[in-house]
């Protein structure tokens, strides 16, 4: 039958091969740190900015609004028609940056945002009564109240960072990167290299989660030792 | 002198005011009444929580140290954490550390606020209210689950602030004697 065929189905054994043998080759570390790099900033930056504009939607009312449609539309739009738009404004270098960045900063904003609506009232008066300066308020009832609601956006969002930023380098084909090895895969039905490069992928995208992640529970850890 | 004249307040359907009227010279005074004769609804329009649907209230200083019914402390935090980003630049860790003594807690400044007794956290967070170094300190049933000791050292540190206008929300006729308070019941 077809799905015996190699051509269509790897096994198991000659993907491991196949991966062995890319570890041996130096463009596969350059694909991996031009993928990394672009991805992990990109993914870094829609955390940071989610956080930040989070903290102020709760606390602006006007800022929410105004927020609203454009994350509704982020969150929406398919992430196909926001890579082949990017592509008539960026590089294909650039591209998954700003896909990467694009798929992070919703997730992270709507939940984070979530949970700073759900601050208890009795703590934000207590805060109030105690005269909180911003900073002490975020540190003493904000951020450690949202604890859960940012852990599972980052991990979340994180994970979409890498679906979408490869997706957008297999659109892009800038060279050297991961996405163009996929593509290259494609067009020679090499489902060897296919399903290497994606073993691959997970790994880094498992990796880089696990990394985010431990960085801000070890952010949490030096709070909760204050 | 902190007065408040002639406050009624009203939550939908149900009168939890009417026309009440308290004055709070400096040193201890107890509030006394019944469970929802509206006991705390009056310190929250004291403190500026709530506003009064009619009445007058003048002299309340801008800082208040107030003990809610509830701790309010943040769990996942230091009991030195929960001081020190309450207290902002007024935290001292040796008034800190003599306070909590006074307290009967001598070492809790490391632990972790989950990992304290209920007596416990209700005595850090009258430290937290203590230390605020606040014109008026309005403090909601400040005693309630501590046993007798630690209710009697916790008495002792709120004697100590008598200097100024104290209000103390209480059950307890002995509690009011012991702290050598002005009694108003509502």
């Amino acid at each position: 039958m077809a799905l015996s065929q190699p051509l269509l189905l790897s096994s198991p054994m000659s993907v491991i091969r196949r991966l062995f043998a890319l570890l041996q080759e130096k463009t596969f570390y350059r694909a991996l740190l031009f993928s990394f790099s672009r991805i992990a900033l990109g993914a870094l930056g829609g955390l940071v900015l989610g956080l930040v504009l989070a903290f102020l939607a709760a606390r602006l009312r006007a800022a929410e609004f105004l927020l609203q449609p454009l994350m509704l539309t982020v969150r929406t739009v398919p992430v196909a028609s926001f890579i082949i738009l990017a592509l008539m404004f960026l590089s294909s270098r650039e591209l998954s940056v700003f896909i990467s960045f694009l798929m992070v900063l919703p997730i992270v904003y709507a939940n984070l945002l979530q949970g700073l609506k759900s601050v208890p009232r009795h703590m934000q008066e207590m805060a109030k009564m105690y005269q909180l300066s911003p900073l002490r308020r975020l540190l003493l009832v904000d951020l450690p109240h949202v604890k859960p609601h940012l852990l599972s956006g980052a991990a979340t969002a994180l994970g979409m960072a890498w679906k979408s930023g490869v997706a957008a380098e297999v659109i892009g084909i800038p060279t050297g990167s991961i996405g163009e090895n996929l593509y290259q895969s494609k067009v020679y039905l090499d489902t060897s290299s296919l399903l290497a490069w994606t073993v691959v992928i997970v790994l880094l995208s498992v990796l880089f989660e696990k990394a985010v992640l431990f960085a801000i529970k070890s952010g949490y850890r030096r709070l909760e030792r204050l | 002198m902190i007065t408040l004249s002639h406050i009624s307040k009203r939550f939908e359907e149900k009168e939890v005011l009417r026309d009440v009227s308290l004055q709070l010279p400096p040193g201890i005074t107890c509030l006394m009444g019944a469970s929802g004769i509206g006991k705390t609804t009056l310190l929250r329009i004291l403190t500026g929580l709530e506003s009064p649907d009619s009445g007058e209230i003048g002299g309340v200083p801008r800082r208040i140290a107030m003990l809610f019914q509830e701790d309010r402390l943040t769990e996942s935090l230091t009991v030195r954490g929960n001081l020190r980003l309450a207290l902002g630049k007024h935290y001292n860790e040796q008034k800190a550390q003599e306070m909590l003594s006074l307290l009967l807690l001598p070492d809790v400044l490391p632990q972790t606020v989950s990992s304290l007794s209920g007596g416990m956290k209700r005595r850090v967070a009258l430290c937290r209210a203590l230390l605020f170094d606040a014109d008026l300190i309005v403090l909601d049933e400040p005693f309630k689950g501590l046993d007798e000791d630690t209710k009697a050292a916790a008495m002792d540190a709120v004697r100590n602030y008598a200097n100024r206008p104290v209000l103390v929300v209480t059950h307890d006729e002995d509690e009011a004697r012991y702290l050598g308070a002005r009694v108003m019941k509502l």
